[in-house]
């Protein structure tokens, strides 16, 4: 193999999310889970969460995605934030939370709104368990 | 382009050759992926012009060739002028150390060459064939006429990027390295018939002299590995 490819840096917090994601998979649906979507592949990046509520808290979240290791990595640690959180707080989840963290290029924001779409539509799904 | 830098598919030159020279048309051949790799003859291929590189076959990088008919003259213009040097088509003292290392790799891949293209043929036979345990995949290129030195594999459902942020002990490329910095689809794969995110789910390998069985084992493990990982990431998502 000798063609050397580098499109992007990646820092240490996006790597270690996108090649351990433990919040990755789904859930099975039950009366306390719900579940929401965003995105679609053909457009480059598509993700789906599930939620376990408990006394209206999180207590599980995983996901699925398709998409780059900076969306994967921040759905990734959109979990790891989530958990323990009402689904009023979870509204108040914005792409500028993984930032620091995660170091995202600027070129690549953008999708990452697409976490934001499906915080809300899993939020709303939240509000129809109750 | 003689052999395509992205898929390693084999251009029928003779045949574009022979349309030029009949309609009247100056051919110029890319062969920086051909040349010391392939049987390259410029009188019986009609090529008026052909280009090179030395990096392709281990030489200096920084170095290149053109070969340009004399008879009848062409009428090249130099691109920069000041000077009589290289029969007055390009101004500036010769770098007499990159054009003796490009004629030495030249040589080497000239004499090395049925051998090189059987080992590495071999080489990239094993890797393919490795790599069909992986379901959903696509050869990119064509069946028989393609360079032992590069494959070219679609693996659907899976985010390039991603692939290729995944197989850090690779060394490997989505499309030309010429083109790395960009996110865009590749241009060939999508004449191909590849949707975007089929081009972008692709994967070039390139082979070599110093590539070993051991690489290739290497290569379909981390791959086959990978692309399982990142497909069940994934695996409910529209």
């Amino acid at each position: 193999m000798n063609e050397v490819v580098s499109q992007f840096e990646y820092a240490s917090g996006a790597i270690s999310r996108f090649s351990n994601p433990n919040h990755a998979g789904s859930l099975n649906s039950q009366t306390d889970t719900a579940s929401a979507q965003a995105g679609s592949r053909d457009r480059g990046a598509s993700v789906r969460f599930w939620v376990q509520m408990h006394n209206g808290r999180i207590v599980k979240m995983r996901f699925q995605a398709y998409g780059c290791p900076h969306f994967i990595a921040a759905a990734q640690m959109l979990c790891e934030w989530a958990v323990g959180r009402s689904a009023l707080e979870l509204l108040q989840w914005h792409w500028q939370l993984v930032q620091g963290d995660l170091e995202i290029p600027a070129a690549k924001r953008g999708k990452l709104l697409l976490l934001e779409d499906a915080v809300r539509a899993v939020a709303a799904e939240i509000d129809a368990l109750c | 382009m003689h052999v395509n830098n992205e898929t390693g598919v084999i251009q029928d030159i003779a045949a574009v050759g022979a349309i030029c020279r009949e309609r009247n048309v100056l051919f110029h051949v890319d062969a920086a992926q051909s040349a010391g790799r392939l049987p390259i003859n410029v009188v019986e291929m009609n090529i008026d012009l052909l280009s090179c590189t030395a990096h392709k076959i281990y030489g200096p990088k920084g170095i290149g060739a053109l070969f340009v008919r004399r008879n009848p003259l062409l009428g090249l213009e130099p691109l920069i002028v000041g000077g009589g040097h290289e029969l007055g088509l390009r101004a500036g003292t010769l770098a007499t150390h990159q054009i003796v290392g490009f004629g030495a790799a030249m040589e080497l891949a000239f004499n090395e060459r049925t051998t090189d293209a059987t080992r590495i043929g071999r080489l990239r036979e094993r890797l393919w064939q490795g790599l069909q345990v992986i379901p959903t995949i696509e050869l990119n290129g064509h069946a028989s006429l393609h360079v032992s030195t590069i494959l070219n594999v679609a693996f659907h459902g899976v985010e390039g990027e991603s692939l290729l942020c995944s197989l850090d002990e690779l060394i490997l490329s989505a499309g030309a390295a010429c083109s790395t910095g960009s996110d865009e689809a590749s241009y060939v794969l999508r004449a191909l018939g590849r949707s975007d995110q089929q081009a972008q789910s692709s994967l070039r390998f390139s082979l070599g002299r110093f590539t070993t069985d051991h690489d290739i084992d290497i290569a379909i493990a981390a791959v086959t590995r990978e692309v399982s990982r990142l497909r069940s990431l994934a695996a409910d998502v529209p």
